[in-house]
């Protein structure tokens, strides 16, 4: 997934331009069945594309984790005019790149390459979606590869730590179903069950294709046309995933002893919807949160990364991430920093105590990284191929790409505080280490 | 303020953002070199100071200490790393800083029009380091924290113990992050007195990128700088860089479900003056292009997930690997099949011209996609500076167009076939023990 509008990094703010200025040059139209959100730039010798297959874990059961994975993987290893892995060899030749990123909310195929390649690269795209092989040779091995890279997520202490609290927090949701499939679900798809699924579920209506570089929009319908465009439309609504209920009691722990160096150490909560009036707040309150944990427990000398990660999905999560070797320590300091969060005012330059001053510049800080980030984003092309599909899917227009920014009434202290307590009645933790390290403070 | 992760084991990346662009430079009076590329495609700015020390300069025993300075030198920041965090705040940058084989380098990114302010900042925080006892005692356990996450991982810890292998008695000057041991043995005393020798006008660079003019960084530059007096030339440590005298098995049981191999030779340095470093660079982007005959034999097989080659190329080291995942099941064959076709990797099998023009194709859409994002150029500069030197930044596509398959078949036999080598497997026990039992046994794929 692009690290798109991420507030971990720490960058600039200049004089930003207006967000919907690129978004304001693209527009949209169907071809058989099919979204097509397109921008053209001349002033770019690259083109971007990005097929969106919606629906994503809304679509998916615990038997079926993967499917969309293992059948781009079997695809791309075979379609009719690219047998035995050529469709690959074909983009190499071209240097374009092919990249599947499976979400939650969606799975994207994207190619960045010249757009003078475009019309090679769209045709090995396109045969993988619309003919693939998807023999049972080519889907043996694809299950192979994949299961190589779950069993290899599900070990390394970071991501596992991640899924571990994930399959907690969103159990009976549709989150917790891994989009990218487990070791137990990968293992138990068929290839028939593949083919299936290409039978069923590839219909122009859960398809949407945004394009940004230098191509016409008579070149691109053209290639969508004869190759997409004669898929099934299918009945597919794209639609946001539900709420996670919310569940009464104390928060719940997710705990797995391991003899590691040191430890991780995971809250999350789920916020609000992006079209909600509380999501930029929870965002906003997440991202002081982030800064809070950076200065005070790396200041404190407990860990050397210590942050409040954002999962930008239909329903967000936030809360708070770190490895430390004194966990004991660090785990009241996160909770205090979520308690403080709940009263933060966020002040002005001119506030005297200490804590207005450190909430202002952290707020400055976060207004200025989100304008910076979009700006940024919007300056690739397939960075703006992402912006305007995120506006389309969470605000309806591909336009609306002012609402992946906060207005200035979202820096609201009642409203960050509701955000902060919301964050803090939800919030599920998760633990991977020695666990005698944490000495009982559960 | 959190600032993220630094980079410890960064490698030289020969992409070449926004490479049509000048880069000019000039040198103070005090040896400071200057370097300004001028990129209006954004309003912002990245301003580095590098310095040249880095693992290469840490002796015996002080292993990670120059990462040690990096991280000190923000708590050294007159009146503390609070003021830095508002001072950078004031002029919306953010900033980091990283630590390589032979360069640490901080950095910031700002708005254009506070470009100046950032390289005053930065001037500042480079020319004050002042450690102290407590510094050090407060951000030991930080450093510490961020080694143990590496050793957390099956991976990480591979690369560290094959590379450690490989380098033998001088790993200490690769070493860039140094370990528990010797982290906690590192003093005050030993990081002043190597600030005191590194962190000199004449031993650093100030680069900087972006929508900014070359005249009003150079008058900030002599500003910021100019005062600062050049020290006496720092002499270049001499290194014995020792040939593995043998190859050597690395086998590492960890709790995971699959097979990595990891196979490490010594490669030419990327040094102004080495000649091999490009075709190197050439060889292992043919080889891990997905259109190759060596990834259709090895990957396409099925015999791996994959197969990935780098070259990490640093001004007085380099070292070439290939890594390949594997599953239990296909793992002995794998691992084998690997070996034999680096006997003979020098033969080229399979492989073409054409490949090479594949390989300049896909670097031409790595660079045009790194010229979208001008942020990256000063930090890309900054490791050149560090390694061959900016001048084969500029020749670097002449060059890379001039390379033959000949030029790549000599040096695959030059720094693979022929080359003693570290190869490190992380896998499960049980396989490990079946895969020496095949070895013992003189066994064949």
């Amino acid at each position: 997934m692009i690290p798109l509008l991420a507030v971990l990094v720490t960058t600039s703010l200049p004089a930003p331009s207006e967000p919907g200025d690129r978004a304001d040059t693209a527009f949209t139209y169907m071809v058989g069945g099919v979204r097509v959100i397109q921008q053209i730039d001349t002033s770019t010798r690259l083109a971007a594309v990005g097929v969106y297959l919606l629906g994503g874990t809304t679509l998916l059961t615990p038997m079926t984790a993967g499917i969309e994975n293992l059948f781009l993987d079997a695809a791309a290893r075979g379609s009719k005019a690219y047998p035995r892995g050529m469709g690959t060899v074909a983009l190499a030749r071209t240097g374009t790149r092919e990249t599947f990123a499976m979400e939650e909310d969606w799975t994207a195929i994207w190619l960045q390459g010249f757009a003078e390649d475009i019309d090679s690269s769209w045709a090995v795209l396109a045969d993988e979606l619309v003919r693939p092989t998807l023999s049972d040779t080519l889907v043996a091995l694809a299950r192979d590869g994949l299961l190589a890279a779950a069993r290899a997520r599900y070990e390394d202490p970071e991501q596992r730590i991640k899924a571990l609290a994930e399959s907690v927090m969103f159990a009976g949701h549709p989150y917790a179903v891994d989009p990218r499939g487990n070791p137990t679900s990968l293992s138990a798809l068929s290839a028939d069950d593949v083919r299936n699924f290409d039978r069923t579920e590839l219909v122009g209506s859960r398809l949407m294709v945004v394009v940004v570089g230098n191509v016409t929009k008579e070149h691109l319908t053209a290639l969508v046309q004869s190759t997409l465009g004669s898929l099934p439309i299918g009945s597919y609504h794209w639609s946001l995933p539900p709420a996670l209920p919310y569940r009464e009691g104390k928060p719940g722990w997710t705990v797995e002893h391991r003899p590691l160096p040191t430890t991780y150490l995971l809250g999350y909560c789920t916020g609000p919807q992006p079209s909600e009036p509380l999501y930029w707040p929870f965002r906003i309150a997440n991202s002081l949160y982030s800064g809070w944990l950076g200065g005070s427990i790396r200041g404190e000398g407990l860990s050397y990364e210590a942050y409040a990660p954002f999962l930008d999905r239909a329903l967000p999560v936030g809360g708070f991430a770190m490895s430390t070797s004194a966990p004991d320590k660090a785990f009241p300091l996160a909770i205090e920093a979520l308690n403080d969060l709940s009263e933060l005012q966020i002040g002005s330059e001119e506030t005297t105590d200490e804590s207005g001053q450190r909430w202002f510049w952290y707020s400055r800080q976060v207004r200025r990284d989100y304008l910076n980030d979009l700006r940024d984003a919007q300056s690739t092309v397939l960075g703006t191929v992402e912006v305007l599909a995120r506006a389309q899917l969470f605000f309806g227009n591909y336009r609306k790409v002012g609402a992946l920014l906060p207005n200035s009434g979202a820096f609201n202290d009642r409203a960050l505080a509701n955000a902060a307590a919301l964050c803090k009645s939800r919030i599920q933790y998760a633990y991977l280490g020695d666990t005698t390290r944490m000495r009982g403070k559960w | 303020m959190r600032r993220p992760p630094s980079a410890l084991f960064l490698a030289l990346v020969l992409a070449r953002p926004a490479a049509a662009q000048t880069t000019r430079d000039t040198v103070l009076a005090n040896g400071l070199q200057v370097f300004v590329a001028e990129n209006h495609r954004l309003p912002e700015a990245t301003v580095v100071v590098a310095v040249r020390t880095g693992a290469f300069t840490q002796e015996a025993g002080q292993d990670g200490v120059a990462h040690m300075f990096e991280h000190l030198l923000f708590r050294a920041y007159p009146k503390g790393e609070t003021a830095f965090n508002r001072e950078t705040s004031f002029i919306d940058a953010g900033y980091n800083g990283e630590t390589t084989g032979d360069y640490v380098d901080y950095f910031l990114e700002a708005p254009a029009n506070h470009a100046s302010d950032a390289v005053k900042i930065l001037a500042r925080l480079v020319r004050n380091g002042r450690f102290s006892e407590s510094d050090l005692k407060a951000e030991r356990p930080i450093v510490l924290d961020e080694l143990a996450r590496g050793a957390s991982d099956p991976q990480s810890l591979l690369e560290r113990r094959v590379s450690e292998r490989l380098w033998g008695p001088i790993w200490n000057r690769v070493d860039v992050g140094g370990d528990s041991a010797s982290v906690s043995s590192l003093s005050v005393a030993t990081v002043q007195s190597q600030y005191t020798r590194y962190y000199v006008p004449n031993n650093m660079a100030l680069i900087v990128s972006g929508d900014v003019s070359v005249r009003d960084i150079w008058k900030t530059a002599s500003d910021a700088f100019g005062d600062w007096a050049r020290s006496a030339d720092v002499p270049t440590p001499h290194i014995d860089y020792p040939e593995l005298p043998q190859s050597a098995f690395l086998l590492l049981a960890a709790p995971v479900s699959d097979v990595t191999i990891l196979v490490a030779t010594q490669g030419p340095p990327d040094a102004p003056d080495d000649t091999d470093a490009v075709p190197v660079e050439m060889m292992t982007a043919v080889l891990g292009n997905a259109a190759s005959a060596f990834q259709s034999r090895l990957v396409g097989s099925g015999l791996f997930t994959s197969v990935r080659c780098r070259y990490l190329g640093h001004r007085h080291d380099g070292q070439i690997e290939f890594r390949g995942r594997t599953t239990v099941e296909r793992g002995q064959k794998a691992v084998l099949t690997l070996l034999n076709e680096l006997n003979v990797l020098d033969a080229m099998t399979g492989l073409a011209d054409e490949d090479l023009g594949y390989a300049r194709r896909s670097t031409a859409v790595t660079d045009a996609l790194a010229a979208e994002e001008p942020s990256g150029l000063a930090e890309a500069l900054a490791s050149w500076w560090g390694g061959p030197g900016i001048p084969a930044y500029d020749a670097f596509d002449g060059r890379l167009a001039h390379v033959r398959l000949a030029d790549v078949a000599r040096v695959a036999g030059t720094y693979v076939a022929h080359r003693n080598r570290v190869i490190g497997i992380v896998a499960p026990r049980q396989f490990l023990v079946e895969l020496q039992g095949r070895l013992a046994g003189g066994g064949q794929p």
